[in-house]
């Protein structure tokens, strides 16, 4: 199993303690900070780190890839608070004028192929090269954010969104993945669009208390086993393992389902945290 | 089996459309009506949905109806879908606000989501059997980082109407309703908008002092969060906010997650047979406050 810095402690993310999510982003108040974090991270003995597309990101992401090129790069997309105030701002029109006015001219076709059939899919590999660093590291992992995934799996013909984003990620030689609070559900559409032996990973919430994981734990579990009796080729991400800081980390760290994940990943604004929780999972691994 | 007719396709629209299906995937029908022209295309060829230009009786008659469209838009729709007897009609937040008078009827039903909050619902709980003398509670987004377009920047937008009608009908549920309410001292500025972004505002509702303080134009906030303190009658102070009732996080669960646990609850309730959602009338003392207030701004 590998363990993943996540990056909730540098953008203000905090599920359990708003004012604390505050206090936390001032600590990284430069992208300066979050490198020598995340290096700081690495050297400990986690195996990759995971960042949003906000501008912070896409210039840490350029900055650390000449660098860490051994490290796994943990990538999502899009930010979705950069959208939503587009959208609170110019409306769903208007947002899509901007992808199209931003659109690079090597693109031409993708565009056409959108204009002619007037279907917003078709717009997808347009929209990711955009979210993208130029210099992101090959063979990294791409996510599309559950804002989106959970926005549109609900909605008739999603699963053909998810199949063009994880062949499109393919194709730039990239693994494709999903992040979802609705872990059964997104199961469903992806074997639906074909995806069932296609590399990918999907990141999901699972924790011993049951915060935030939905439907419910025993549900996620029953989906986990699932997802390894038929899709050998998927890897599965715990994320929230900590229940977003609600639970002490060696009682939260002490839960058996966990370990059977290919990845698990949590954040921590203390160095001094991720080294003993790293050594737990590491621990509790081996027995 | 019920069908779902959605007026409106925007960011409401689609959430309130994708949580219904996932929650509940076994609609007769499933329409949507859109105004816009490019929007009706892009709709029809990217989900392959039955999009309409206008209301038609077959799509309202028997269906549950979800209007998410401007709230200046609301009345007339509103009306037009009485007519053709639907089952129930669920109108995103605030109501009509600014209408001559709004429709009161037992088949409507209003999107003030934080009555589904694990939070309030524990707040409303522990104020029913502890009297308190204060309610504080702060609203804080990001929402405005540029001057918006279109009706946001008129007397339908402004803070007041999109976040202060939220807060004020939690309070109307949390201490019963807001009749009688007092208004004792209310400033509202403009920050980034040509209307209200920062409102602070005190009320007294039955002998409870209300301080409220609103504000969409903070920039270091990544997603909106609300907090505040209740003062019980001893004294006794207990602080809460969207997550954690005096220091507990407070969680419920829900069958799916779009964007937050409350508006899954707040569909699963519509769907039911027994809706508890804020009724029409509950939310015309929410317009009434608003309205006495947009009048001093004015």
């Amino acid at each position: 199993m590998k363990v993943i810095l996540g990056d909730n402690q540098f953008f203000g993310i905090n599920h359990f303690d708003l004012s604390k999510a505050e206090s936390v982003k001032k600590q990284f108040n430069s992208d300066n900070e979050i490198m020598l974090f995340i290096r700081s991270s690495l050297k400990m003995g986690l195996d990759g780190y995971m960042i949003n597309s906000n501008n912070s990101g896409v210039s840490i992401v350029e900055s650390l890839s000449s660098e860490d090129m051994d490290t796994e790069l943990h990538y999502s997309i899009p930010y979705p608070h950069k959208y939503a105030s587009l959208v609170n701002e110019i409306g769903l029109i208007g947002l899509l004028s901007l992808f199209i006015k931003k659109f690079n001219f090597k693109n031409i076709f993708k565009l056409m192929k959108f204009f002619f059939s007037l279907n917003i899919r078709y717009l997808l590999p347009i929209v990711v090269e955009l979210e993208l660093p130029k210099k992101i590291t090959k063979n990294s992992f791409i996510y599309l954010q559950n804002i989106v995934v959970d926005l549109i799996l609900g909605l008739p013909k999603s699963h053909l969104f998810f199949k063009d984003f994880s062949h499109y990620i393919l194709s730039i030689n990239h693994t494709p993945g999903f992040i979802t609070m609705n872990l059964q559900k997104l199961v469903v559409k992806l074997e639906k669009a074909g995806l069932g032996d296609v590399p990918l990973v999907i990141c999901f919430n699972l924790n011993k208390s049951g915060f935030n994981v939905f439907p419910n734990n025993e549900d996620v579990i029953a989906t986990i086993a699932y997802i390894k009796a038929h899709h050998c080729e998927w890897k599965l991400m715990g994320m929230s393992i900590m229940a977003s800081g609600s639970m002490k980390p060696e009682e939260s760290l002490n839960y058996k389902e966990l370990y059977g994940l290919d990845y698990l990943v949590f954040g921590s604004s203390k160095l001094e945290n991720i080294s003993t929780n790293l050594k737990f999972i590491r621990d509790y691994g081996m027995n | 089996m019920d069908r779902l007719l959605v007026i409106g396709f925007g960011r409401m629209g689609i959430t309130h459309m994708s949580i219904s299906n996932l929650m509940k995937g076994d609609f007769g029908s499933i329409v949507i009506l859109e105004t816009s022209f490019i929007m009706r295309i892009l709709i029809r060829r990217t989900f392959g949905l039955e999009v309409v230009k206008e209301l038609r009786r077959k799509d309202v008659e028997g269906s549950i109806v979800i209007v998410s469209t401007p709230p200046f838009s609301h009345k007339k729709i509103v009306s037009q879908c009485l007519n053709y007897n639907p089952k129930k009609i669920f109108v995103e937040k605030p109501y009509g606000t600014f209408t001559d008078e709004i429709l009161i009827n037992p088949k409507i039903f209003i999107g003030y989501v934080l009555r589904k909050n694990d939070v309030v619902i524990e707040l409303k709980k522990f104020v029913e059997t502890n009297p308190i003398i204060e309610l504080r509670i702060s609203y804080h987004t990001s929402t405005l980082k540029i001057k918006p377009k279109g009706w946001r920047n008129t007397e339908y937008g402004g803070v007041l109407n999109e976040l202060g009608s939220h807060i004020l009908d939690l309070i109307s549920f949390v201490l019963g309703n807001l009749k009688d309410s007092r208004i004792i001292n209310f400033q509202a500025k403009s920050i980034i908008s040509d209307v209200d972004d920062e409102i602070i505002l005190e009320l007294d509702i039955h002998g409870v002092k209300v301080l409220i303080d609103l504000n969409w134009c903070k920039p270091n906030i990544r997603k909106p969060i609300w907090f505040g303190s209740i003062t019980l009658k001893d004294g006794k102070k207990v602080d809460f906010d969207q997550q954690k009732f005096n220091g507990t996080l407070v969680y419920n669960g829900a069958d799916v997650y779009v964007r937050g646990r409350e508006f899954s609850n707040q569909l699963r309730s519509l769907f039911s047979e027994h809706v508890d959602l804020c009724t029409s009338s509950e939310a015309e003392e929410v317009n009434t406050v608003i309205k006495k207030l947009k009048n001093m701004i004015i």
